[in-house]
């Protein structure tokens, strides 16, 4: 996507995603390959990987591949939710609602918008339901005090109303135009 | 094989509108073809890159921008725009009404199957109020909760020749009458969605108590609303067939002349509406499925005024002010459904409390399920209080002023309602 994604970090990240001594389980469980656009090696765990339904569903159907190419998804937003999915699994393990909300809130927080908008089209793409939630949760809640003229600058929308039909528009739910923050 | 990768990519083309990727992933179900193995993949294929809405800013190097606003207006260009969708219906609903007029696409959603679709999957956790003001009767004023904001709306097709109060409500739908009686009208505050209901078939000019229900879980599925007035007569509306109907007549063992508590809004539970009377105290129940009538004389708790029904998981509960000496405290109780008496459950915080000592306060409930507001007034004050039933938390909630106004409003009566999108019938 950018040159910037080749950074040297990946490989760190890279290296924390292969074997290591598993902390939960003592028996060795199942790794499997992804391989980003950028030639990243990413190895996961499988129950990582499953979170992804579009890697699920392609292992249902060949469970003998042990690589799966994602020649549309770049090392950078891989890691993040690869990051992400490790977390959820954790959670599933041990149940707890409220250190899963913050868990979800500080890992929105913490991101660049650069970030959040490359991985938006990968958690849909990956069908990652749980982050696909949570990132386009943080989208709602940076506009939703915002004006109609900021959103449209925010996402690079053209006004193609006429000035009658927006006029129109805008007396029939003045009251939701009350109280809005300053662009 | 072959097919599964082109899945995998077909999945990416559809979001991911970039026709320069094509060639790219041909050559990629070629290899995998011939191989079998995904290991074969071709290195160095450059990434398939997601297409802005505008002209993608060349030579742009995010992080040395000077100004991080222009910055960050380059970024979200690159969202995808069918993901949009998902976004909006997370929105709140005052927000989603104001974003209607960003574009064209923004402003059908409102008719959008799949996007009623995703709407339902966010319910709204707290109703919304529908409220007249004694300075404005001709108008309402609408508060939510969710982001503590008063509203003011202009239902265009109300009457304005004659003032209509909110007296009930169900699925999203608001049902008023005007204070002559005479005439009944539905609507979705929010929509403009607006009906007048056909004549009542009876003449009764007296006062009556209303009630609202729906037949399945959403308004798409049709609504009853249950009019009975102090001597017994009473109607029932079904919308299904848009008309009145007379049932019957009331069972002898309901005490007539009937004092309804006409400010005490009808709890609706499961299908059934519960009123509140006096003379004797208690309760008279209408099952709007089976027709039954029933009555539950429940002693009245001393020195309470300003009493209203409630509903808290099931239960009936009770709102009232206990009133004695000089001291005043707003009291929540819950029916004993065993032995038919009120026990006191909670009490509005202490602290609050003392702002109404030695005043001659009045209260007016508004919204009987999940989440009520009170309206406490007297001659030096005009407080409003929310109260959860659920969680039993007590919160003040601002003043109703008009647009630019200064000076708080106040609320006479109103309603509480689910807001929905989708709510016409």
């Amino acid at each position: 996507m950018s040159s910037s994604t080749d950074s040297p970090t990946l490989t760190t990240e890279t290296t924390q995603l292969s074997p290591q001594p598993d902390t939960e389980t003592a028996k060795p469980t199942k790794k499997i390959t992804l391989k980003s656009s950028d030639n990243q090696i990413f190895e996961v765990e499988e129950s990582v990987a499953m979170e992804f339904a579009t890697v699920k569903s392609f292992f249902e159907d060949s469970p003998s591949t042990d690589t799966v190419p994602l020649p549309n998804v770049t090392a950078k937003p891989l890691s993040q939710v690869i990051e992400f999915c490790k977390e959820q699994i954790k959670f599933k393990a041990n149940p707890d609602e409220a250190q899963k909300k913050k868990y979800n809130a500080e890992f929105v927080t913490e991101k660049s918008d650069k970030d959040l908008v490359d991985m938006i089209p990968v958690a849909n793409y990956l069908e990652i339901k749980d982050l696909l939630d949570v990132l386009n949760q943080a989208v709602a809640d940076r506009i939703e005090n915002k004006s109609v003229e900021y959103v449209r600058s925010f996402f690079g929308i053209d006004n193609d109303f006429t000035a009658e039909e927006e006029a129109a528009l805008r007396r029939e739910h003045a009251w939701a135009y009350e109280g809005v923050d300053e662009d | 094989m072959e097919g599964l990768i082109r899945k995998l990519f077909y999945r990416w083309s559809v979001l991911n509108l970039d026709d320069g990727s094509a060639d790219d992933y041909s050559s990629l179900v070629m290899a995998a073809g011939k191989s079998g193995s995904f290991k074969m993949l071709e290195p160095g294929k450059p990434p398939a890159s997601k297409k802005p809405r505008k002209e993608r800013n060349r030579g742009k190097s995010l992080g040395t921008t000077s100004s991080t606003e222009v910055m960050q207006q380059e970024i979200w260009k690159e969202f995808p725009e069918d993901l949009f969708e998902a976004v909006i219906a997370r929105l709140p609903i005052a927000t989603f009404f104001r974003f209607r007029s960003v574009c064209q696409k923004w402003n059908s959603l409102l008719d959008s199957q799949s996007f009623s679709e995703l709407c339902s999957q966010f319910p709204q956790a707290n109703p919304w109020f529908y409220t007249i003001t004694h300075e404005n009767v001709n108008s309402g004023a609408m508060y939510d909760p969710s982001l503590k904001k008063w509203y003011h709306p202009t239902i265009t097709y109300l009457p304005t020749n004659l003032i209509v109060l909110p007296v009930a409500s169900a699925g999203g739908l608001v049902c008023f009458l005007d204070i002559g009686h005479r005439n009944f009208y539905v609507c979705n505050p929010l929509t403009q969605f607006f009906k007048e209901l056909p004549p009542r078939s009876v003449r009764v000019w007296s006062r009556v108590a209303v009630g609202m229900t729906l037949n399945g879980s959403a308004a798409s599925g049709g609504y009853k609303i249950l009019w009975v007035c102090c001597d017994g007569e009473y109607e029932v509306y079904d919308s299904l067939k848009n008309s009145w109907t007379r049932p019957g007549s009331m069972p002898s063992f309901i005490k007539l002349p009937l004092s309804l508590n006409f400010r005490s809004q009808a709890v609706s539970l499961g299908g059934t509406l519960y009123f509140m009377r006096s003379e004797p105290d208690g309760i008279v129940s209408y099952n709007m499925v089976t027709g039954v009538w029933k009555q539950f004389v429940v002693p009245a708790p001393l020195h309470l005024s300003d009493p209203t029904l409630a509903e808290c998981g099931g239960q009936i509960m009770l709102v009232g002010l206990l009133t004695k000496n000089a001291a005043t405290c707003v009291c929540i109780w819950e029916l004993q459904k065993m032995t038919l008496l009120w026990k006191e459950v909670d009490r509005m915080p202490n602290i609050w409390c003392l702002d109404f000592y030695g005043k001659h306060v009045r209260m007016t409930c508004l919204g009987n399920t999940g989440l009520l507001m009170l309206s406490l007034r007297s001659k030096q004050m005009n407080r409003l209080v929310s109260y959860n039933v659920v969680s039993r938390e007590w919160l003040k909630v601002p003043g109703c002023l008009v647009p630019r106004g200064k000076k708080r409003q106040w609320i006479a009566c109103g309603t509480a309602f689910n807001p929905c999108l989708t709510a016409t019938a």
